[in-house]
């Protein structure tokens, strides 16, 4: 079983990723656990310690009808493991602690696409995304399909079968058709080419990881271009999967473009 | 569903002929179509213009098969009935049976705006079609006029330069503005029509409260429902002040793009005063405003 956490919150990006967890669920062993952080408040907002039990309650019950009125909204099927936890507390930090206490496998969030990478790039170095201890999946729009991409890390070979290993444990089954990816960086000129020649060695090193456990991925493929114009290539994919790009430069670029969902693997 | 589809006495009319039949089959609308001729060419229809309705009209007829098409198995009339002062209307056809559609063709004189506008009130119509040359060399359907047109319709208004080739993606830039049903229903019959996968823009910015953002993303919510319940795959994505101007010029450039005009819209604070008016006029291949 996959034990994932999935924040939610009353808006657009939540409606998104419960939708997308939903779907994960036919085709995975996953059971998730809804969790929505309520903003710590001022001194001043709390008053004096004598009202905080009260103030609390409230707070809590308050985003308990919030996440109910998403769920209501939505309709979804969904195999929850119990009922939602709500938190009060730096978002950050909750979840970072319940991620450890609770053991999970998955960490499940949804986020709105502005094509801004500086905003991206504020989030995925954020606490949270930097120090979680398993993948996360940010889900940016609904996609079907089985295609898997795994964008394959240019030049740490273990980093590079580290994600490989954590995309293969949790998607496990036959549920989806994995393809490698490598990408380069091209400012005029946008095209896709099969890996034939073996040149590439992002590729041939993901290839050969694949290989030893006697399967190989549906296609590998190089892709090259600016980040905006291959980023709308990757929308045939239902997932995208990549390591942590801790540095801004043109991966980072394409991800904060993509607008597929993308699995963070370490 | 009423659509008004204007044509002049260029070639570019009978482009939109094939996009008119397909929303029309789709929609089952009642379809006129409008000739507008400048005031002064005497009591007759100027024979260009005639022509070229007649055309379209006969392309539009053609491409129904004659034994499903809603607008009937008739005996197509050519004559121009005079019905007032500068008024003509394709003498009604000779019918074999009763016809589910209409399908009426009108020529005005007038100005050509006022003729339109007028047109599309007395009719009440949903959808107001416009076509345009690739060039921008429409005779009277110059930019001005389609600007005009776009900011001063009551309905639903779609013009069309070239769909030569199937659009990529529909984008749907969605603001503050409410957002009808009609609207939501006419963006799913132009996806249907055309297959496509539909892109929902959310127009925020630094200026708008976060209530005014959290009110843009939740109908934005309530929209990817509606299209995944008539499963329509509908993308996501948010366009910031800075970058909304090149992001619909992107969308444009190889699809239909969308804006949903409200009264309260944002269209009005984040577009230059004239962006409307250089989308219906540039280079877009076709650009649909949503009221």
């Amino acid at each position: 079983m996959i034990k994932g956490l999935l924040a939610v919150d009353e808006n657009l990006a939540s409606s998104m990723a419960l939708r997308f967890a939903a779907r994960l669920t036919e085709i995975l062993p996953l059971r998730l656990q809804a969790g929505h952080v309520e903003p710590l408040p001022t001194q001043q907002e709390i008053g004096s310690d004598r009202v905080r039990p009260i103030w609390k309650e409230g707070v809590v019950d308050a985003g308990h009808q919030a996440i109910q009125r998403l769920f209501n909204t939505e309709k979804v099927k969904c195999p929850f493991l119990g009922r939602p936890k709500v938190f009060v507390g730096n978002r950050d930090e909750v979840f970072l602690r319940e991620l450890v206490n609770g053991a999970y496998d998955l960490f499940l969030e949804g986020y709105l696409d502005t094509g801004s990478a500086r905003d991206f790039h504020r989030l995925i170095t954020s606490p949270l995304y930097v120090e979680s201890p398993c993948p996360i999946l940010m889900v940016k729009n609904l996609v079907g399909g089985r295609h898997v991409a795994l964008l394959c890390p240019d030049e740490d070979i273990e980093q590079r079968a580290a994600v490989f290993a954590a995309a293969r444990r949790l998607l496990a089954g036959d549920g989806f058709d994995f393809e490698f990816l490598s990408y380069r960086y091209e400012e005029n000129h946008c095209a896709v080419f099969p890996e034939q020649s073996g040149t590439d060695s992002a590729l041939c090193g993901a290839v050969s990881l694949i290989g030893a456990e006697g399967r190989s991925p549906a296609r590998s493929r190089v892709i090259c271009g600016p980040p905006e114009k291959v980023a709308d290539l990757l929308q045939q994919y239902k997932l995208v999967v990549c390591p942590l790009p801790y540095a801004n430069g043109p991966q980072l670029e394409l991800l904060a473009h993509c607008p597929s969902p993308v699995l963070f693997c370490r | 569903m009423k659509i008004l589809a204007v044509c002049d006495d260029h070639p570019t009319s009978e482009r939109i002929v094939a996009e008119l039949a397909h929303i029309a089959a789709n929609t089952w609308a009642d379809v006129i179509m409008l000739g507008v001729q400048q005031p002064g060419n005497g009591n007759e229809p100027d024979p260009a213009l005639a022509s070229r309705l007649l055309r379209c009209r006969d392309n539009f007829i053609r491409f129904f098969p004659a034994t499903e098409s809603p607008y009937g198995p008739c005996r197509i009339s050519d004559a121009f009935v005079s019905f007032g002062r500068g008024r003509w209307l394709l003498a009604p056809a000779e019918r074999k049976g009763e016809s589910r559609k209409k399908l009426t063709v009108r020529i005005r004189a007038g100005n050509p705006v006022r003729e339109i506008l007028s047109e599309s009130r007395l009719q009440e119509v949903d959808l107001i079609i416009l076509g345009c040359s690739l060039a921008g060399d429409c005779r009277w359907l110059g930019g001005d006029l389609r600007r005009k047109i776009a900011s001063r319709a009551g309905c639903a208004v779609l013009v069309i330069r070239d769909l030569g080739q199937p659009p990529g993606s529909i984008s749907c830039f969605v603001g503050q503005g409410p957002v009808s049903q009609a609207s939501l229903e006419m963006i799913n019959q132009i996806a249907t029509v055309h297959q496509t996968d539909l892109s929902l823009v959310g127009l925020v910015g630094n200026e708008l409260s976060a209530a005014g953002e959290e009110r843009i993303t939740q109908r934005m919510a309530g929209m990817l429902r509606y299209y995944a319940q008539r499963r329509i795959p509908a993308w996501i994505r948010l366009a910031l002040p800075e970058n909304v101007e090149e992001d619909v010029r992107r969308a444009g450039r190889d699809g239909i793009i969308a804006l949903l005009l409200g009264k309260k819209s944002l269209f009005g604070g984040i577009f230059p005063d004239d962006l409307i008016g250089r989308l219906v006029s540039g280079g877009q291949p076709a650009v649909l405003i949503l009221r």
